[in-house]
């Protein structure tokens, strides 16, 4: 057997990251209380170097958005994310829909913007949830952004594509319905140019989250700039 | 043996061939550990020839993807790697296109410098490459220590997302210099004199009418009208500032003086036969001329001006109650000026010898005078006295 000439060649696709989570999660809940699999889930995102445990401005504001991102993809995006963090147990810190919002009015230009810190594990459960989420939205994600790269191609406006159209009425509805509109930074977003232009720019973004190092990416750009 | 391994996606492609150990690893996950790699080729939908390199090019390749994957999602410039010359560089066109530059290998090179290679790529074909690249790192079993390490970017090294420093600037320049500015408007105010209370006094009053009377003190000669004598006499320090003066018609300065002044008008307008000029150049003189305080002189004097007024005070009285005047009175016993010390002497002067008297305003200011209190009663009396000294009237008979 020569085995220079015919090398076994063989294709292996390696397991994805989240594979291996939910064989280990779904392990541990035969034998553990729910409580450890949480902590499980949430350790995989290391702790940044931030003082007080408290997320900067520009972390609370990012989530805040891509949630809202998610929302304007799917009409039930909404009920989604909380069935999603019933599903990944995190229901210990984020209580229901009242407590899904206050921790997300912690974005600082929310109309009703909450004056309490969001802690690291808060925002390590609502990452989660998002990269959760946009994972099941892949192939829609994938699908708008094609879309509006051939639209660009063709030097069309994005209003051209229907499904990508109604994506950015409702992340326009969303946004101006929940944001303060006396904000500095809110102000920037003033036009319905600039709106899609965000909506845009998340999208792009959860399709980085829907990766197998999806959430740890996520969490660590979220900090860019901020730790010490 | 030699393995490939390959991380594949929609739109791109990434293998690894190289050789991997038969050794004890293999039963442990059914595959077995790949440590040497020969052979890199990254495949891209739309190019027929892949990106080839050995492993330094899978290294920089992961690493330069890694590292543009999180400026993309923070949307934070990293800028410590971009100058040293890796083999393979990616930087963004614009929000939805991204450059990808491969630097051939220069173990590749012959005598010619080929250009880099250069790949244009949408945010989707971008995405498939670092899921690739992520799906590598997370393979344990192939070069397992190359492995994803992200770090967030500590704060000194973000570029500036923020604002450039100059657009932050200018608001606290603005400011300090709209503070500068005030500053030298208010400096520029005229720090207000000496402000003088308002003194009530018995002799406040009575010089009101004489000041109603000099209210046009536009011709006189000193320019320091005439509530400064009163205020002399009140206050021997007193000296009244010339913007207050100014607003003559405000006279001495003292609040009580207005209702008198308006109690008054028409005799007022009787003593306007007294030429303003002399009064309020006496004022001046019993201000700033020297006193002559010697008793005998001053005896002299009183009985001089006695004499003096009593020839020449004719007219019968028709008054009722004393008239009291502040004379002065030169060293040769000459008379060179007067104030009303009550209000009626005011009225009644053209009854008294003294409306005759006509300033000099030749005399020089610095001749001593002497001031005497005279009074002319309702019953025919004058009595003359030293203004400052003890009074030693003579009466007549």
């Amino acid at each position: 057997m020569n085995q220079q000439n015919s090398p076994m060649l063989r294709r292996e696709k390696p397991p994805g990251f989240d594979k291996i989570l939910l064989i280990s999660i779904t392990a541990m809940q035969v034998n553990s209380p729910p409580v450890r699999s949480m902590s499980m889930i949430l350790d995989t995102l290391s702790d940044p170097h931030i003082p007080d445990g408290a997320c900067p401005r520009r972390t609370r504001q990012q989530i805040d958005f891509l949630l809202l991102a998610i929302e304007a993809l799917d009409l039930a995006g909404s009920e989604a994310i909380l069935a999603a963090a019933q599903e990944l147990e995190l229901t210990d810190i984020i209580k229901g829909r009242v407590g899904l919002w206050r921790l997300r009015a912690t974005n600082p230009l929310r109309r009703n913007s909450q004056r309490r810190p969001l802690s690291l594990n808060e925002a390590k459960a609502l990452v989660i949830i998002t990269c959760n989420l946009a994972r099941r939205l892949t192939v829609l994600i994938r699908q708008l952004l094609l879309a509006y790269d051939q639209l660009l191609e063709k030097q069309l406006s994005p209003e051209h594509h229907l499904r990508l159209a109604n994506y950015l009425e409702r992340f326009r509805a969303h946004f101006r319905s929940r944001m303060n509109p006396k904000r500095s930074g809110v102000l920037a977003y003033s036009t319905d140019e600039k709106l899609n232009e965000l909506a845009l720019t998340l999208l792009g973004e959860l399709l980085f989250c829907t990766g197998t190092a999806g959430p740890q990416r996520l969490w660590s750009s979220l900090f860019d700039g901020e730790v010490a | 043996m030699t393995t490939q391994r390959i991380y594949s996606l929609p739109n791109c492609k990434l293998v690894v061939e190289g050789f991997t150990s038969e050794s004890e690893s293999e039963t442990v996950l059914g595959r077995p550990l790949m440590s040497i790699v020969t052979n890199v080729e990254c495949h891209f939908l739309e190019r027929e020839q892949p990106l080839t390199g050995g492993r330094e090019f899978l290294e920089s390749l992961a690493a330069a993807v890694s590292g543009y994957a999180q400026e993309y999602l923070s949307g934070i410039a990293r800028v410590g790697d971009r100058h040293a010359a890796h083999a393979v560089q990616i930087h963004a066109i614009d929000k939805n296109h991204h450059r990808l530059l491969v630097q051939p290998q220069a173990a590749d090179q012959t005598l010619s410098f080929p250009a880099p290679t250069q790949i244009d790529l949408n945010t989707v074909q971008l995405f498939d490459l670092v899921e690739a690249i992520d799906q590598f790192y997370a393979d344990t079993q192939t070069l397992p220590e190359v492995s994803l390490k992200l770090t967030s970017l500590p704060r000194r090294q973000a570029v500036t997302q923020r604002e450039p420093v100059a657009k932050q600037a200018l608001p606290a320049a603005v400011g300090v210099s709209g503070l500068a500015v005030a500053a030298l408007a208010f400096f520029l105010v005229p720090v207000p004199k000496e402000v003088r209370r308002p003194q009530p006094s018995s002799s406040t009053p009575q010089e009101s009418p004489l000041a109603a009377s000099s209210s046009s003190p536009s011709g006189s000669p000193s320019g320091s009208p005439s509530s400064s004598p009163g205020s002399a006499s009140n206050n021997a320090s007193g000296s009244a500032s010339p913007s207050a003066a100014v607003a003559a018609s405000s006279p001495n300065t003292s609040p009580s003086s207005s209702p008198s002044a308006n109690g008054s008008p028409s005799p007022a307008a009787g003593a306007t036969a007294v030429s303003p000029g002399a009064t309020a150049a006496a004022d001046t003189l019993f201000r700033t001329a020297p006193e002559i305080s010697d008793p005998a002189q001053l005896e002299q004097l009183t009985t001089g001006l006695y004499n003096k007024l009593d020839q020449g005070w004719k007219k019968a009285p028709t008054f009722s109650e004393p008239l009291v005047y502040r004379v002065g009175v030169s060293q040769t016993g000459e008379i060179l000026g007067f104030k009303f010390a009550n209000d009626a002497a005011l009225n009644y002067l053209n009854e008294v010898p003294l409306a005759e008297v006509q300033f000099n305003p030749n005399a020089s200011p610095q001749q001593s005078i002497a001031q005497f209190k005279v009074v002319f009663k309702p019953n025919g009396v004058l009595e003359v006295s030293p203004w400052y000294g003890r009074s030693d009237s003579p009466s007549s008979p």
